[in-house]
C-alpha cells in the first residue's frame, strides 16, 4: 500500500508539469502553423488534414487562379533564395536588419492607419462581397453545418452505445486501458469524420461564386480544425472519464485544460483564418487600399491570440497551485505550487518573445527560440508522462494482484493467515511487477527524448534551410556544418538508445543474478553471469566504432580505405594472433555449450579446481588447496565437470567374515533415514545411503560397498557424516572391521630368540607392504 | 421541400397538398393554440429546472425551444399578417426569391427556423418513441428519415436558391410587392399596413423576451432559497463505491450528470422509464414523497418501498446513500424485458 501512496504522491507533484506542458505542445502546434501561415499563406490547416481537406487541396490546384498565384509564389522564393545563399554571414545579417527596420516602418504606418483598418476591412468587403452575398453565405454555411451534423447525429445513434460501454468499462491493466482510449478516440474521430464528410461533401456538390466559396470553405475549415483540436485533447485530457485519462489530471483540472486549450486552438485557427481572407481579399479586390490593412489584421489577430494563451497558462497554474479535492481542501503541496509558478512563468515569457519576434518578423528566430524555448519543459513534461504512465500501469497491476492474492486467500477462510501472507508477499510483490516494467522505462524515455531532439533538429532545420531538401544543391560552409552536426546528433543518439537498451537488458539480469553460496552448486543463470559482461563490452566497442565510422563519414572522410585498411589488418591480426583468434571463439562456444560456469568444480587433463573468473581469452581455475590455474579455451579438449546435477559417492567397508550382513543391512538402512532426516543435508540429499551388499572377498575380509547420490559438492560432508556414524554404529553392535593381520606360522616349539623375533617380523612386514593398495587419490578440495 | 432537390416546379405543385390543413381557419388556430400551449409548458419546466448544467442533449433541447419563437414569430407573422393585410400570394417561386434576393436574412432565418424545429421535434420525439417496445425495431430506419429530410428540404432550399439566383441574372424577376406602395387595400395603404405589421412583429418578439426573461428572474428567486451542501455516497453493484459532495437542490440524476458520473436514464429525466431508479440505503434527513407521476412509475416497475427515481427525487441537506439499481448503459430492449429489473430489485 505504502507503495501506491508515494505512486499517487509522485504523480500530484506530476501533475502541474503535465497541464503545463500540454499547453506548451498546442503552442508550438499554433507557432509551427503562424510558421506555415506566414510563409506561404495557403492554408491555415497545418493538422493532419482530412481526406476532404485534400480532395480540396486537390480541387484547389486545378483552379487557375491558385495556379498562377502559385507560379507567382514559387518564383518569388528562389530570388530571395539565391540571394540569401551567395552573400556571406554579414550580408545576411544586415538583411535581417534590414527586414526588422522594414517590418517596423510598417508597423508604424499600421499602427498610425489602425483607426482605418475596421473601415477598410468593411469596405472591401463590401467591394467584393455585398450584403445579400454575406447573408447568403450564411445560409449556405448553416446548410453544410447541419448537414454535416445530421450525418454525424445518425453514426452517434449508431455507435454512442458503443461509446458509452467503452467509456463504462473498469480496466484491469494500462494496455487496456490505452487500447480503450484508442479505440474511443477512433469512434470520436470517426464522428468527426462523418462530420467533415457532410459538410464538405455538399459543399463540394455546388457551384461557388469564388468569394463565397473562399469564406465558406475557410470557416469549415476553421471548425474542422477546432473540432480535431478538441478531439485530440479529449483523447489524451478525457474531462469526462476518469478511468480513461491518460495524463495525471483530476476531473477538474481536466476540465480546464481541455477547456482553455480549446479556447487557444480556436483562436488561434481564428486569427489564422482571418488574416488569411482578408489577405486573399486584398488581393482580390480592385479597390486600392493601403496595403498594410492586412498587416494590422495579423498583428491584431496574433496578438490577441497569444493574450489568451497567457490566460491560459495563469489560469491553469493558478488552479493547479491552488487545487482543491471535493471536500475543499487544498490537495497542492508547496514545491507542487512553486514550480507550476515557475513553468508558467517560463511558458509566458516564451509566448511572449514568440510574439514579439513574429512582429519584428524574424520568423527565422522565432522559430529557434520557440524550440529551443520548448524543448526543454516539452522533455520535462514527455518524461513525467512516461513516469506517470509507468506508474499507473506498475500500481494497477499491484492491485490487481493484491485483490488476487487476498481473494484466494479469503476464500480459504483463514483470516490471520492471509493477513500474514500478504504481508509477507508484499515485498516479492513489489519486485516482481516492478521488474516488468523496469527495463522499458528507460528505454521509452530515451525514445521519447529521441523522438523530441530529433523532431527539433528537423524543425530548426526546416526553419533555417526552407526544406532539408535543398541541401543537395547548396554547399555554404554553414550549411555543411550544420549538416554534419545534424550527422554526429543523429548518430549519437541512435548509438545511445541501442546502449541504453542492451546495457538496461544485461544489468537486469545481472543484478538478478545471486552467485551461489559456498559449497553450493550455481544455478543455470551463472552462465549469464559470465556471457553478460562479455557481450556489454562488445556491444560497446561496437557501438562506438560505429559512431567514430559514421561520424568520420559525415565530417566527409572517406572511410571505405578506412574499412579496407581494417579488413586487411585483421587478416594480418588474424594469421598473427591465429592463438589468440582461436581462444576467444572457442570461449564463446564453451559458454554457449554451457560445459561450465562460474563456481563449479571442474577437472581439465589433469588440473582441477574451482572456475573462478573467465575473461575473453582464458579460464581461471582454483585448486582446492589454493593454487590458480590459468587455462586458455583453445586449450581445452575435453573438460569434466564436477558440479553438475549429481554426485555418486561410494564407501567401502571392510569387515570380518563372520559377520551378520542382515544386521549390517539394517544398520546401514537406519543410518540412511538418519542422514536424510538431518535437516543440514535433507536438502542435499538425492538418494541416501543405502547398502550395497558384500562387493568383493578379499583375503582376510569381505568388502561391503554402500553408496549414496547427493547434490555435487555436497558430498564430502555427508561421506564425513556416514562414515562417523558407520563406525559408531558398527561399534555398539560389536561389529568389528577386518584388521589386517599376518599369520606366521613359525614351526618350532621353544620360544624364539629376540634376533628371531626381529627376523619373523621383518618378514610379516614385508608381507604386509607388498600387499598395500594403492594410496588413495585425494578427491576432496 | 425535399423535393426542391429536383425543380421548383414540383415544390410549387405539392404545396395546395401539404398547406390544406393548416391553411384553414381551424387547422391554423390549432396550430397557433397549440404552439402557445407549448411554449408556456417549456417555461414552467425552465422556471423548476434546479441547474442549468445539463447532458447535451437537455442543452440542444432547451436552447432550441428558447430559439424557436424568435424564429418563428416573423415567419408565422408574416404569413398570416402578409396574406391577411397585404394580400400577397405565397407560392414558393415567390418565396425563393424573396429569401435568396430581396431579404436574405429572412432567407438565413428560414433556415435557421427549419434547422432548429426540426432539432427540438426530432429530441423530444425520440425521447418519446424511445421508451415503447417496437422502438428498437424501427429505430434504425427512422433515424436516417429523420436526418433525410431536413437536409433534403435545405438542398432543396440550396438549390432553388442557386436557380432563384441564375433566374435573377437572366432578368426574370418576380413583383414582390404592388407596384404602387400607395394602392388601396380596405382603405388603407400598403406602407401603413407593412408599418403596423413591423410594429406588431417587434412586439410580439420585445414581449417573448421580456416573458423569458422574467421565468428566469423567477427561477433565479426560487433557486435562492435552497443553500447548502449535500453529500451523495454511490454504491455499486460491484462493490465500489464513490462519494460527491454538491450543492443542494438538483435532482440525483442532474447531480450525477452534472459530476460525470454514468447514470441511466432513457427518458432523460422525465420520470417515465424507470431506468434511473434507485434504491435509498439511508439519508441523514427526510425524503420528500413521490410524486404521482414518480409513484405511477414505480408502480408500474413493482418497485419494493425505498426505490425511487433519481431523476425525480432532490436530497435535501445532509447525507444520502443510494445505490443505482440499472447499469448506466441501459438499453430501451433492457427495459422491456423486465428480468433485468427485477433480478437488481430482487437482492
Ligand atoms: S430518467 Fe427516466 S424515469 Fe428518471
Amino acid at each position: 500500500m505504502k507503495h501506491v501512496l508515494a505512486v499517487f504522491e509522485r504523480s500530484i507533484y506530476l501533475k502541474n508539469f503535465i497541464a503545463m506542458s500540454f499547453v506548451v505542445l498546442f503552442t508550438v502546434m499554433m507557432g509551427i502553423s503562424a510558421q506555415a501561415q506566414t510563409d506561404t499563406s495557403v492554408n491555415p490547416d497545418v493538422a493532419a488534414p482530412s481526406p476532404n481537406d485534400i480532395r480540396e487541396f486537390q480541387r484547389l490546384l486545378g483552379d487557375t487562379r491558385i495556379q498562377n498565384w502559385l507560379k507567382q509564389a514559387a518564383e518569388a522564393e528562389p530570388s530571395i533564395e539565391t540571394k540569401g545563399s551567395g552573400v556571406g554571414m554579414k550580408e545576411q545579417l544586415l538583411l535581417v536588419v534590414q527586414k526588422i527596420k522594414q517590418r517596423r516602418a510598417d508597423l508604424r504606418e499600421a499602427w498610425n492607419g489602425i483607426s482605418l483598418t475596421p473601415e477598410i476591412i468593411t469596405v472591401i468587403w463590401q467591394s467584393e462581397m455585398s450584403d445579400t452575398a454575406t447573408l447568403q453565405a450564411i445560409t449556405y454555411l448553416v446548410i453544410f453545418l447541419v448537414v454535416g451534423a445530421g450525418f454525424e447525429w445518425l453514426y452517434v445513434q449508431y455507435f454512442g452505445q458503443r461509446l458509452l460501454r467503452l467509456e463504462l468499462q473498469k480496466f484491469v491493466n494500462l494496455k487496456r486501458r490505452v487500447r480503450v482510449a484508442l479505440a474511443r478516440a477512433a469512434l470520436i474521430f470517426g464522428s468527426l469524420f462523418v462530420f467533415a464528410l457532410g459538410s464538405v461533401g455538399t459543399f463540394l456538390s455546388f457551384d461557388w461564386p469564388s468569394m463565397v466559396e473562399l469564406v465558406v470553405l475557410e470557416i469549415l475549415i476553421v471548425i474542422l480544425v477546432v473540432r480535431v483540436g478538441i478531439t485530440v485533447s479529449r483523447f489524451f485530457l478525457s474531462p469526462r472519464v476518469e478511468d480513461l485519462r491518460l495524463v495525471s489530471l483530476d476531473r477538474r483540472e481536466a476540465k480546464a485544460v481541455h477547456f482553455w486549450l480549446a479556447v487557444i486552438v480556436t483562436f488561434g485557427v481564428v486569427s489564422l483564418a482571418i488574416s488569411s481572407v482578408f489577405e486573399k481579399l486584398l488581393i482580390a479586390t480592385t479597390l486600392v487600399v493601403p496595403i498594410l490593412a492586412n498587416l494590422s489584421v495579423a498583428v491584431m489577430g496574433m496578438a490577441i491570440w497569444a493574450i489568451v494563451t497567457l490566460i491560459a497558462i495563469w489560469r491553469i497554474a493558478s488552479l493547479i497551485a491552488n487545487n482543491r479535492d471535493g471536500y475543499g481542501k487544498p490537495s497542492a503541496n508547496a514545491s507542487s505550487r512553486t514550480s507550476a509558478r515557475f513553468w508558467a512563468l517560463y511558458l509566458s515569457i516564451i509566448v511572449g518573445a514568440i510574439f514579439l519576434l513574429w512582429v519584428i518578423n524574424t520568423n527565422a528566430v522565432m522559430g529557434s527560440v520557440a524550440i529551443f524555448g520548448l524543448l526543454y519543459p516539452a522533455t520535462v513534461m514527455l518524461r513525467n508522462w512516461v513516469d506517470y504512465l509507468f506508474d499507473q500501469a506498475e500500481s494497477m497491476e499491484f492491485l490487481l494482484e493484491q485483490s488476487e492474492n487476498s481473494e484466494v486467500l479469503v476464500s480459504e477462510g483463514a483470516e490471520e493467515i492471509a493477513d500474514d501472507a500478504k504481508n509477507a508477499a508484499e515485498p516479492e510483490d513489489t519486485t516482481s511487477y516492478s521488474r516488468r516494467y523496469d527495463t522499458y522505462r528507460p528505454i521509452v524515455r530515451r525514445i521519447v527524448r529521441f523522438t523530441l531532439i530529433i523532431c527539433s533538429v528537423a524543425g530548426l532545420v526546416l526553419i533555417w534551410n526552407n526544406g532539408v531538401f535543398s541541401f543537395s544543391d547548396r554547399s555554404t560552409l554553414e550549411s555543411k556544418i550544420f549538416e554534419i552536426i545534424v550527422d554526429i546528433i543523429v548518430a549519437l543518439l541512435i548509438a545511445d538508445l541501442v546502449w541504453i537498451w542492451a546495457k538496461t537488458a544485461i544489468d537486469r539480469r545481472l543484478a538478478d543474478y545471486v552467485p551461489p553460496e559456498d559449497g553450493h552448486a550455481p544455478g543455470p543463470e551463472a552462465r549469464m553471469a559470465t556471457l553478460l559482461p562479455l557481450l556489454r563490452v562488445i556491444l560497446m566497442v561496437t557501438l562506438l566504432t560505429m559512431v567514430g565510422l559514421s561520424v568520420l563519414a559525415s565530417f566527409g572522410v572517406n572511410i571505405a580505405p578506412l574499412l579496407a585498411g581494417a579488413g586487411v589488418l585483421g587478416v594480418a591480426i588474424g594469421f598473427g594472433a591465429q592463438a589468440l583468434v582461436r581462444d576467444v571463439v572457442a570461449g564463446i562456444f564453451f559458454l554457449i555449450d554451457d560445459a561450465f560456469r562460474i563456481g563449479e568444480y571442474i577437472e581439465v587433463e589433469d588440473l582441477q579446481g574451482t572456475v573462478e573468473s573467465m575473461s575473453i581469452r582464458s579460464l581461471r581455475v582454483r585448486h582446492h588447496r589454493g593454487a590458480v590455474h590459468t587455462i586458455p579455451f583453445g586449450e581445452l579438449k575435453a573438460l569434466t565437470n564436477y558440479s553438475r546435477d549429481w554426485v555418486i559417492m561410494k564407501l567401502e567397508f571392510r569387515i570380518p567374515f563372520d559377520t551378520d550382513m542382515q544386521l549390517v543391512k539394517k544398520l546401514v538402512k537406519k543410518i540412511g533415514a538418519e542422514l536424510k532426516e538431518n535437516p543440514e543435508f535433507s536438502d542435499s540429499i538425492i538418494e541416501t545411503l543405502k547398502s550395497q551388499g558384500v562387493r568383493r572377498m578379499e583375503e582376510f575380509n569381505m568388502v561391503m560397498g554402500v553408496k549414496f547420490m547427493t547434490k555435487p559438492g555436497e558430498q564430502w560432508v555427508i561421506r564425513r557424516e556416514a562414515y562417523h556414524k558407520v563406525r559408531d554404529a558398527f561399534e555398539a553392535n560389536g561389529i568389528g572391521f577386518a584388521e589386517r593381520t599376518v599369520k606366521v606360522e613359525v614351526q618350532s616349539d621353544g620360544p624364539l630368540s629376540d634376533a628371531t623375533k626381529d627376523a619373523v617380523m621383518g618378514a610379516a612386514q614385508n608381507a604386509i607392504e607388498s600387499n598395500l593398495p594403492a594410496p588413495p587419490v585425494p578427491d576432496e578440495p | 421541400m425535399a423535393l426542391g432537390v429536383f425543380s421548383i416546379e414540383w415544390v410549387e405543385a405539392s404545396r395546395p397538398v401539404f398547406m390544406m390543413f393548416w391553411s384553414t381557419f381551424v387547422g391554423g388556430n390549432i396550430l397557433v393554440g397549440a404552439m402557445i400551449i407549448h411554449v408556456f409548458l417549456g417555461m414552467q419546466s425552465l422556471y423548476l429546472r434546479n441547474t442549468l448544467q445539463m447532458s447535451s442533449y437537455d442543452v440542444i433541447q432547451f436552447a432550441s425551444a428558447l430559439l424557436i419563437m424568435p424564429l418563428l414569430i416573423p415567419h408565422a407573422w408574416g404569413i398570416i399578417g402578409g396574406v391577411a393585410l397585404l394580400n400577397y400570394k405565397p407560392t414558393f417561386p415567390l418565396m425563393l426569391q424573396l429569401f435568396w434576393i430581396d431579404t436574405p436574412l429572412e432567407g438565413l432565418r428560414q433556415v435557421l427556423l427549419v434547422v432548429v424545429a426540426w432539432v427540438h421535434a426530432c429530441i423530444g420525439l425520440f425521447t418519446w418513441l424511445k421508451l415503447k417496445v417496437w422502438w428498437p425495431r424501427i429505430a434504425p430506419f427512422t433515424y436516417p428519415l429523420a436526418v433525410a429530410i431536413p437536409v433534403l428540404a435545405l438542398l432543396g432550399f440550396a438549390e432553388g436558391g442557386n436557380s432563384a439566383l441564375a433566374l435573377l441574372q437572366a432578368g426574370t424577376v418576380l413583383p414582390i410587392q404592388p407596384a404602387d406602395p400607395a394602392v388601396q387595400l380596405d382603405g388603407v395603404t400598403f406602407s401603413e399596413n407593412f408599418a403596423f405589421l413591423t410594429t406588431v412583429k417587434w412586439g410580439m418578439l420585445y414581449g417573448y423576451c421580456i416573458l423569458v426573461a422574467a421565468v428566469m428572474i423567477a427561477r433565479f428567486i426560487r433557486l435562492r432559497a435552497i443553500i447548502g451542501m449535500v453529500e451523495i455516497h454511490y454504491q455499486n453493484d460491484d462493490g465500489t463505491s464513490k462519494s460527491i459532495r454538491t450543492k443542494a437542490g438538483a435532482s440525483l440524476l442532474e447531480i450525477a450528470i452534472m459530476n460525470d458520473i454514468p447514470h441511466a436514464n432513457l427518458c432523460r429525466g422525465r420520470g417515465r422509464c424507470g431506468t434511473c431508479r434507485v434504491l435509498v440505503e439511508n439519508s441523514s434527513g427526510t425524503i420528500s414523497q413521490p410524486s404521482d407521476l414518480e409513484q405511477a412509475t414505480l408502480t408500474r416497475l413493482n418497485c419494493p418501498s425505498g426505490v425511487r427515481l433519481a431523476c425525480q427525487l432532490k436530497p435535501k441537506v445532509g447525507s444520502i446513500h443510494i445505490k443505482p439499481l440499472m447499469e448506466p448503459d441501459v438499453e430501451t430492449k433492457n427495459l422491456h424485458d423486465t428480468t433485468t429489473g427485477e433480478e437488481v430489485l430482487a437482492q
